[in-house]
């Protein structure tokens, strides 16, 4: 299933989405004579409430994909999706986990201008992104001179975790994987790299749209067949699949939970490809204005427009 | 005030410790003293309710001053088991080569910019809770005595002055880090964020008690012998500078804990180099503030 956290005439839901429907996880469940009073009201707590609320949303999913909507119900319990905003899915309980150097692309033409080595990190190179940073769709991204101007954009595949779990091997660590969503790891680069630790140039405010919606596991049974793709005022700057991800998610699960627990909601943020405004001759960075449409294919697009504080 | 969580005969509560060795709950203390006690569920909803709670959770505790202080309503802390204050909303941010020491042992020169990074909330630990790690993974742990800054309003583009006065309190933290794992995933987020790796507490100071922040006494007791003396005064950045400069961009908001850089640390900076083992016992202190102690005990994994 695709699910997305959605707000329609001021109100906020979980919904399904089904083609270019929003169904509303409730309100048509109900309508479609499930109960679905059992399921949590919010993707959070829908993704922590586990296996048997999380099957009883896919069969609903089923249903509405076999029997498409008729008019009944529109603008109650269903919407065209022109009709809905995407929120940001939800918020995790901790800081987005992001890493860096997942892509030889983005690798090898990004450390040319540090220079570093383009030599794949002995161990995935983990930084976070804090919470101030997330925003949904069609959400602005404003950045403040007096912090940063060389902003720059990173489409990367999120993954939600849907399991608690600690010291998981790789080849059980597909079993902790709730879905995919879509980051845009927007990234302050001279906070990156004259801090060295890459938390402050990460975390900006807005600096994390997240969306449109999550699909499960079920939905994506194998997200390297998909392509990351980022365009900025229509122009297509990344593009590339995901099969080229150097350390694959389950490898990611394992390093991460090396000692530490993992938790339903966590998100990880595995990497970005080649195309980043950081590693162009010149250097280009993201201005007031620019809209960024960051996309991963079978998942979705998220839209955000760039803006500078103090500039209507 | 000196905030903290306890278990008292098997129940856990939010309260202060007071006097000579007593702690006391909100809910026991108000009753006792026949005010409201402070609405707030846990540390952290006090942290973040405001101005008036914290008004009333300080109302509680001058009201009690009033009452005999070894009646039933309170406790012996001794008596009392303490929990580390709460596990904070978001990451617990960490300011990083905050220290002219430190730096100086990296033979890191001029000084550097601070390295700002984020340890998981699920890294805390209780005081007298082992410090543990998967024993294959790294072999060189070690810990450093920290200040812990407990935010109570959001800081966003503040002076340093203005930001200080966002702090609601601070306590005493015991910073656990595995030097081999930060050199080799470069950015440190993770080898810092093991769970048990950020004992802390068990007392938040009031910002209004903890007295001059940037000159406080910090050390560290590895089995009961002092390995690390320093002080607060040796950081680069002040409490408010720090502040201040993570907070431009980043919102630093209610309930965030910061750590403020240590003066110095156990491990690489000692000769010979000393890294923590199975059957240590570390204990961190600030003045003022108290101390934590835990064992340290590494796991093998199954």
């Amino acid at each position: 299933m695709r699910i997305a956290t959605y707000t329609v005439d001021g109100h906020q839901g979980v919904g399904l989405v089904i083609g270019e429907a929003v169904v509303d996880l409730h309100g048509g469940a109900e309508a479609a004579g499930h109960d679905a009073a059992s399921l949590p009201g919010d993707m959070l707590s829908i993704i922590q409430a586990g296996d048997d609320a999380w099957a009883l949303a896919e069969a609903f999913d089923e249903q509405l994909d076999s029997s498409p909507l008729d008019g009944s119900g529109q603008g109650t319990w269903w919407w065209p999706t022109s009709d809905i905003k995407f929120d940001a899915p939800f918020l995790p309980t901790k800081n987005m986990w992001v890493v860096g150097a997942n892509y030889y692309g983005h690798m090898a033409a990004g450390f040319a201008r540090i220079p570093r080595p383009a030599v794949v990190p002995p161990v995935p190179e983990f930084f976070c992104k804090g919470l101030p940073s997330i925003v949904g769709d069609q959400e602005d991204i404003v950045y403040d001179k007096r912090a940063t101007v060389t902003v720059d954009y990173e489409c990367e595949l999120a993954v939600v975790i849907g399991k608690k779990g600690k010291d998981i091997p790789a080849s059980e660590a597909e079993d902790y994987v709730f879905g995919y969503t879509v980051c845009n790891d927007v990234s302050a680069r001279e906070l990156q790299l004259g801090h060295q630790q890459y938390f402050r140039g990460k975390s900006q405010d807005m600096f994390g749209p997240l969306g449109p919606l999550v699909a499960t596991r079920r939905h994506i049974p194998n997200p390297y067949r998909l392509r990351i793709k980022q365009r900025v005022n229509g122009e297509l700057r990344q593009d590339t699949s995901i099969g080229e991800m150097l350390y694959k998610i389950n490898e990611l699960i394992a390093v991460l939970s090396q000692g530490m627990t993992i938790e339903p909601g966590d998100i990880i943020v595995t990497g970005t490809v080649e195309g980043t405004g950081f590693e162009q001759l010149p250097q280009t960075w993201l201005q007031h204005g620019d809209k960024l449409a960051a996309e991963i294919t079978d998942i979705g697009v998220v839209h955000n427009t760039i803006k500078m504080a103090g500039i209507q | 005030m000196r905030l903290c969580r306890f278990t008292a005969n098997g129940n856990e509560a939010i309260g202060f410790t007071f006097g000579d060795g007593r702690v006391a709950g909100f809910d026991a203390a108000a009753s006792a003293a026949g005010i409201d006690a402070p609405a707030a569920a846990d540390l952290r909803d006090l942290v973040t309710a405001g101005p008036d709670a914290w008004a009333q959770a300080q109302a509680v505790v001058d009201a009690t001053g009033l009452l005999d202080a070894t009646g039933d309503w309170s406790s012996a802390a001794d008596d009392v088991t303490f929990h580390h204050p709460y596990r904070p909303r978001q990451n617990i941010l960490r300011a990083g080569w905050n220290s002219r020491l430190a730096a100086g042992e990296a033979k890191l020169e001029p000084l550097p910019k601070l390295r700002y990074y984020t340890m998981s909330p699920t890294s805390v630990v209780d005081p007298g809770e082992p410090i543990s790690w998967p024993i294959d993974l790294t072999e060189q742990v070690y810990a450093e005595p920290q200040l812990a800054v407990v935010v109570g309003k959001p800081i966003s583009f503040l002076s340093p002055s203005e930001a200080l006065e966002c702090v609601f309190g601070y306590a005493v933290a015991t910073d656990v880090n595995a030097y081999d794992l930060m050199l080799l995933h470069g950015q440190w987020d993770k080898p810092t964020s093991m769970d048990s790796f950020f004992p802390w507490g068990p007392t938040i100071v009031t910002a209004d008690e903890a007295g001059n922040v940037d000159n406080l006494a910090a050390s560290l007791q590895l089995n009961s012998e002092t390995v690390i003396e320093g002080s607060t005064s040796d950081a680069i950045l002040s409490v408010g500078e720090m502040l201040s400069e993570l907070g431009t961009g980043t919102t630093i908001e209610a309930g965030d804990v910061v750590v403020f850089g240590a003066p110095e640390a156990l491990g690489f900076g000692q000769s010979p180099e000393r890294w923590l083992r199975e059957g240590d016992v570390v204990e961190s202190s600030i003045e003022g503030l108290g101390s934590i102690t835990n064992p340290v005990s590494p796991y093998k994994r199954g």
